[in-house]
């Protein structure tokens, strides 16, 4: 029975552990190298990992925090219980559960953002390529399987790539995963919202789904993630509390012998009004070769509503181009999702404040007494140079054809009143030359719209001008800044130009500072 | 100090660079697998059609997979990597190793030149030991279609072992060994699909879905290679479970309780006097646990294993008597 | 001797950096010394790894939970060594059927009878006893010892043969459920429940049981292989090895109330359950819980969690509302059994805690929330 004979058998073991004994097991360095590395990453990513918890506390579902602001991603399935209030708690490994907002939303591609408040700073993990990921590749998928963990802290499971460039119907036209990231990972109901991460830890899909067999809701070895880069063409929307859409062109292609064809297209549809007929051949979509209708489909998912793309289809022996933006496909909700206006107009505020501290800070701002800007304007047909200098501080009703507005000067110089704030938007993401702008909308008093568009470093890449409530007009385009006179300034590399090309200004752009002294 | 920060610094170092080679490594292996094995697509089951994997074993398109029904089928088509179906038909069977030879028709598609296809030799399974790593590549749920790459999971060999599962209510009649794999194969679409090691070789054929007696789960198992290469070689299997030479069976002189609420458990009633089973000193209420190292648990067990022996056939018994395992060997007598 | 070490270290690191850095793009280096790394561990401790075979008992329930049910075969189970006199510890799972005939066969191939002698209902562990000495104990990792990424391996003996059998994982988390259990992404069944999960250095890191989120029964079980797998580390078994070893079982521990959510917060009373602690103590239906041991209750999921790692015969401080008025109670908890039946028929029984489940309609995969 009770003696000091087990007791003391169990206590040798223990001891033993401690030092080094004749039978033990040598593990060679390298596989010791291997384990170490992996727990080092865990570490390093899981305090970005959050248990997504309702207004009550209760968990369901993880979140990945990519800011340390506090802004992170996971499922629109995740948070559709709380889309009434948009407020729940995000509880981290520190056992603390913050609380949250929800900010945008994507229905049709399972996608919602959110943020944290309370703290000065969080740990954040960012976005890698999801495109470099290759079937073999190992994952480790981070999140909260059937919500045990009561203390906050993620479960963690490893695997590999299994597929790439997948394709999982939705419920209708909604949580549908168009190439998404296929895992041999554990994914269990509780997964969903967390994190794929790569073998560098960098964040390369939200897992959102698996395949359950007749056993039930449980692991079969098939786990699916939304793609980063799909992700990324939305986050300026869904930072900006927007409910943002998808795109489609309103046509559809089939496999056919000559290749993928354009079956059947809406009369209204951009396809039609960009020309292109019934029967073309689809050869490329936004760069990329189109080998079947299923990876078409598939790709074309990842857009978002009015992104701009290139297609190129055949027609006969013609190879053929347009230029085109996405419409909007439509999806269907319980009820509609409002824009969150607080989220976007501190969205627009973030941007600004960003812009401004990376052009040399408010303070540095605050002295400016105008922006002079001169500019060379030519004329087309005539080849005539007419030089201009404009002051700035302006007043927006001269706003019209006759008087260029240098806009990007006028923001520098005037800050939002809160009468103001109304007329600012931030309307969502899109694409210029190739890289993802956040666009922002300031609408004038006699009805105009200006457009800046940032980049993730909040370098501005682009104004365009509306006049009145025209189209688009003007369009300035900036790659950089130059120094003048202790600030950072966007510069322009060639030309600024009205849209109709009548006018456009010359490359030779000056700014001239006038300082409050 | 600086000794451990250097210590760190060339362990993190170490991690990633291996992990990137090791990955290399895989995904070349897999680059040269995934040509090699099909998708299936058999017979309607009420609104869908059934679908499955198979493994290429010729460059005119013989394929391997799980012997089934679904496989008779007008329709039974496969798909290749490029993404071209073929009409196919099953034209060997072999229902001892649970095997089928498909034959993919690449006349029917392309009427010249029919395309060189890639395929795989299978290897024997001692190529692998439990621990090891093994690749699975197979088309679960018809994740992937047409042009598609089939779906891969990386597991490791659990363990080799005699097949004892079942189908629904019904045993599978596989005699042989297979191996465990630590990865879930056991989905629909799976059956017929290669179970490869670290580089590449194919050491074994993804079984159909089944549920283990051993455990009453999921079984996640593949033919072994030396099966499928004994097959395709045309060995005609010696194992086999339906033909047992009925022989007079040996006397061993006990006598089970058939009654009561006994009747579950194997206890001996009577032991006849100068009998076997009173020479290796059996007793009156000892409880027979195993015969030859198998636990039996009912009376018809322990009369089906004894009536495999012969006289003068030596067999042994774990008995339980009180509260020890005694071991009895009995060596049967001519029948009496 | 330690710079030795050291030097060793250096050394060994140093070459396994210098040959990463060498092109090595055949799986021949790692991908074949982790495998033999795995053997070695899974080597270290088969000594103390028995093969449980069980004859007879009753027919047992189907096991439902998390996955569809399935029916528990009669196939051998896993156990370990506990004490070298003799004690096994394995997983209450593998006596769910209450069998007449238990052996045990030790990794040498004697054989044994054995003796279930208790189990532990909450950590789901089960005490054997075999008349046999001098058994060869492994050696467990102490709780500091384990982090999230180790590799984890569960050794099962449910198919017999020379050696367990394997299933290669990490770990995922370490003390879940307040401390009860590490989570490990081995794939964790029948095949190796009572069993043990070890390190690369051959050490215990618990025992696999099937624990299941809510705690429940059984229920557990229905989730197995799905890579969320949880085993008991020794310093749970410790607190509770003398009592097992001595026949005492723990039970999940009850006080008799049936309760439900209560506004503003806090869980309401809905019924008190006679003979039980709490009707003893005089707690009264419509009485409001609002502390447990001097922890806020705020919800009903709250209280089940807590209350889920308590065992009859420990005591429980309960604090509660009664008319604006805050009174204190001390009871001592019972197992269900020692309860008797509620006064009026309780409205639906608390469900634990799930995550929210996904659109009704069927696609290819589902959303795994």
């Amino acid at each position: 029975m009770t003696r000091n004979g087990w007791s003391f058998g169990l206590v040798v073991p223990l001891l033993a552990t401690a030092g080094a004994r004749g039978d033990e097991v040598v593990i060679p360095p390298e596989v010791r190298a291997a384990e170490s590395a992996r727990i080092a990453l865990i570490e390093r990513i899981a305090p970005a990992v959050v248990c997504m918890l309702d207004e009550n506390k209760k968990g369901g579902g993880a979140g990945i925090l990519i800011d340390p602001a506090g802004y992170g991603l996971s499922n629109f399935h995740v948070v559709a219980r709380s889309m009434e209030t948009r407020r729940g708690f995000g509880g981290l490994a520190d056992g603390t559960a913050y609380p949250m907002e929800i900010l945008g939303v994507d229905v049709t591609g399972d996608v919602a953002m959110f943020k944290l408040t309370g703290s000065e700073r969080f740990d954040a993990v960012s976005l890698g390529d999801s495109d470099r990921m290759r079937i073999g590749d190992p994952v480790l998928v981070m999140g909260d399987p059937f919500a045990v963990a009561w203390d906050y802290t993620a479960s963690v499971s490893r695997g590999i790539v299994s597929g790439v460039h997948r394709y999982q119907k939705g419920a209708g036209d909604r949580l549908v995963y168009t190439d998404c990231i296929q895992v041999d990972a554990a994914v269990n109901p509780g997964n969903s919202g967390g994190g794929l991460f790569n073998h560098a830890g960098k964040l390369v899909g939200i897992i959102g789904r698996a395949s359950f067999a007749e056993r039930g809701r449980v692991s079969v070895g098939l786990g699916y993630a939304i793609s980063a880069n799909q992700i990324r063409r939305f986050i300026p929307g869904l930072r900006a509390g927007l409910h943002t859409f998808h795109g489609t062109l309103d046509a559809t292609v089939t496999d056919a012998p000559e290749g993928v064809i354009f079956n059947a297209m809406h009369t209204d549809s951009i396809a039609a009004e960009m020309g292109i007929e019934l029967g073309d051949t689809l050869l490329r979509f936004d760069g990329y070769e189109i080998r079947s209708a299923n990876q078409f489909a598939s790709l074309l998912g990842t857009y978002p509503d009015g992104w701009p793309v290139s297609v190129d289809y055949r027609r006969g022996d013609q190879e053929r181009s347009v230029e085109l933006r996405l419409s909007r496909l439509p999806v269907t909700l319980d009820a509609p999702i409002p824009v969150d206006r607080e989220q976007n107009l501190a969205e627009v505020r973030r941007t600004l404040e960003r812009f401004k501290a990376a052009v040399g800070g408010a303070e540095r701002i605050a002295d400016v007494v105008s922006i002079g800007w001169t500019g060379v304007r030519e004329h087309l047909e005539q080849s005539q140079r007419v030089t201009m200098s404009q002051p700035v501080r302006l007043e927006l009703e001269k706003v019209s054809p006759a008087s260029p507005v240098h806009p990007l000067a006028w923001n520098l110089t005037d800050h939002p009143e809160p009468e103001d704030e109304p007329s600012w938007t931030v309307v969502g993401a899109d694409a210029h030359e190739g890289e993802i702008v956040q666009v922002l909308e300031h609408r004038q008093p006699d009805g105009g719209r200006i457009y800046f568009a940032f980049d993730e470093t909040c370098l501005l890449r682009r104004v365009q001008v509306a006049f009145e409530e025209g189209e688009i007009a003007r369009v300035y385009t900036y790659d950089g800044y130059q120094d003048v006179d202790g600030l950072r300034l966007p510069r322009r590399m060639g030309a600024a130009h009205d849209v109709d090309r009548q006018f456009h200004v010359d490359i030779v752009e000056q700014y001239v500072l006038e300082r409050r002294m | 100090m600086i000794r451990s920060v250097t210590l760190i610094t060339l362990t993190l170092l170490a991690g990633p660079a291996r992990a990137e080679r090791a990955t290399d490594a895989l995904h070349d292996v897999v680059t040269e697998a995934l040509p090699r094995v099909v998708k299936l697509y058999g017979a309607s089951v009420g609104q869908s059609e059934w679908f499955g994997s198979g493994v290429l074993v010729s460059s005119d398109g013989q394929v391997v997979t799980m012997l089934s029904v679904m496989l008779d089928a007008d329709r039974l088509r496969g798909v290749t990597a490029d993404g071209t179906a073929y009409p196919a038909r099953v034209v060997r069977r072999d229902e001892a190793r649970q095997l089928a030879l498909v034959q993919l028709d690449l006349a029917a598609v392309h009427a010249t030149q029919p395309p060189s296809l890639p395929y795989f030799a299978p290897v024997s399974s001692d190529a692998v030991q439990p621990g090891d790593w093994v690749t699975v590549v197979a088309n679960p749920f018809r994740v992937a279609e047409g042009d598609e790459l089939l779906s891969v999971m990386l597991g490791t060999l659990s363990t080799k072992t005699k097949l004892d599962a079942r189908r629904y209510t019904q045993d599978i009649r596989y005699d042989g060994p297979v191996l465990v794999v630590d990865a879930i194969t056991s989905n629909p679409g799976s059956s017929g699909g290669a179970l490869l090691t670290l580089d590449g070789r194919w050491i074994g054929l993804l079984g159909r879905i089944a549920t283990s007696n051993l455990t009453g789960t999921r079984l996640n198992y593949a033919i072994p290679g030396e099966e499928v290469d004994a097959f395709l070689r045309g060995v005609p299997t010696i194992r086999s479970v339906q033909t047992v030479e009925p022989i007079e069976p040996g006397y061993h002189g006990i006598k089970l309780f058939k009654f009561g609420f006994r009747r579950k458990l194997v206890y001996v009633d009577r032991v006849a006097g100068n009998s076997p089973a009173s020479r290796a000193g059996l007793r009156r209420d000892d409880l027979i646990v195993t015969i030859d190292g198998k636990p039996i648990r009912r009376v018809r067990e322990f009369h089906e294993i004894m009536n495999r022996h012969g006289p003068g056939e030596v067999v042994t018994l774990d008995i339980k008597r009180g509260k020890k395992l005694i071991t009895a060997k009995l060596t049967l007598d001519e029948p009496r | 001797m330690m710079r030795q070490r050291y030097i060793n270290l250096l050394f060994g690191l140093a070459l396994a950096w210098l040959s990463s850095a060498t092109h090595a793009s055949t799986p021949s280096g790692i991908g074949v010394a982790e495998p033999q790394a795995f053997r070695n561990a899974a080597a270290r401790v088969e000594p103390s790894v028995v093969t449980i075979e069980t004859v007879g008992g009753a027919m047992p329930p189907d096991i439902a939970g998390g996955g569809q049910s399935f029916r528990i075969a009669d196939g051998p189970s896993t156990g370990l060594i506990h004490a070298a006199d003799g004690l096994i510890i394995t997983s209450s799972f593998n006596f769910v059927r209450d069998p007449s005939v238990i052996t045990v066969t030790l990794a040498d191939g004697r054989r044994f009878v054995a003796d279930l002698i208790a189990r532990d209902e909450i950590r789901k562990l089960a005490m054997l006893r075999i008349d046999a000495t001098g058994l060869p104990v492994p050696v467990w990792a102490a709780p500091t010892e384990r982090r999230v990424g180790m590799w984890s391996i569960a050794l099962g003996r449910a198919f017999g043969g020379d050696r367990a059998a394997m299933s290669v994982g990490m770990i995922s988390a370490v003390g879940r459920f307040d401390g009860l259990a590490v989570q490990t992404d081995a794939k964790l069944s029948p095949v190796n429940y009572g069993g043990p999960l070890i390190d690369l250095a051959g050490r215990v890191i618990g025992l696999c049981v099937p624990i299941g989120p809510n705690l429940s029964e059984m229920a557990g079980a229905g989730l197995y292989d799905s890579g969320v797998g949880f085993v008991i580390g020794i310093e749970q078994i410790r607190r509770v090895q003398t009592r097992l070893a001595r026949g005492e079982s723990i039970v999940p521990g009850k006080f008799g109330a049936a309760i439900q959510d209560a506004e503003p917060g806090g869980v309401r009373i809905k019924a008190v359950a006679e003979p039980s602690p709490a009707h003893q103590a005089g707690m009264l239906a419509g009485d409001r819980i609002v502390e447990i041991d001097g922890q806020p209750i705020a919800r009903v999921d709250t209280l089940m969690r807590l209350m889920s790692l308590r065992a009859a015969g420990e005591a429980v401080t309960i604090t509660l509302m009664r008319d604006e008025q805050r009174m204190t109670f001390r009871v001592t908890l019972h197992s269900i059994s020692a309860i008797g039946p509620f006064p009026a028929p309780p409205s639906d029984e608390p469900a634990a805690s799930r995550p929210s489940t996904a659109p009704a309609s069927q696609p290819a995969s589902q959303p795994a929330a």
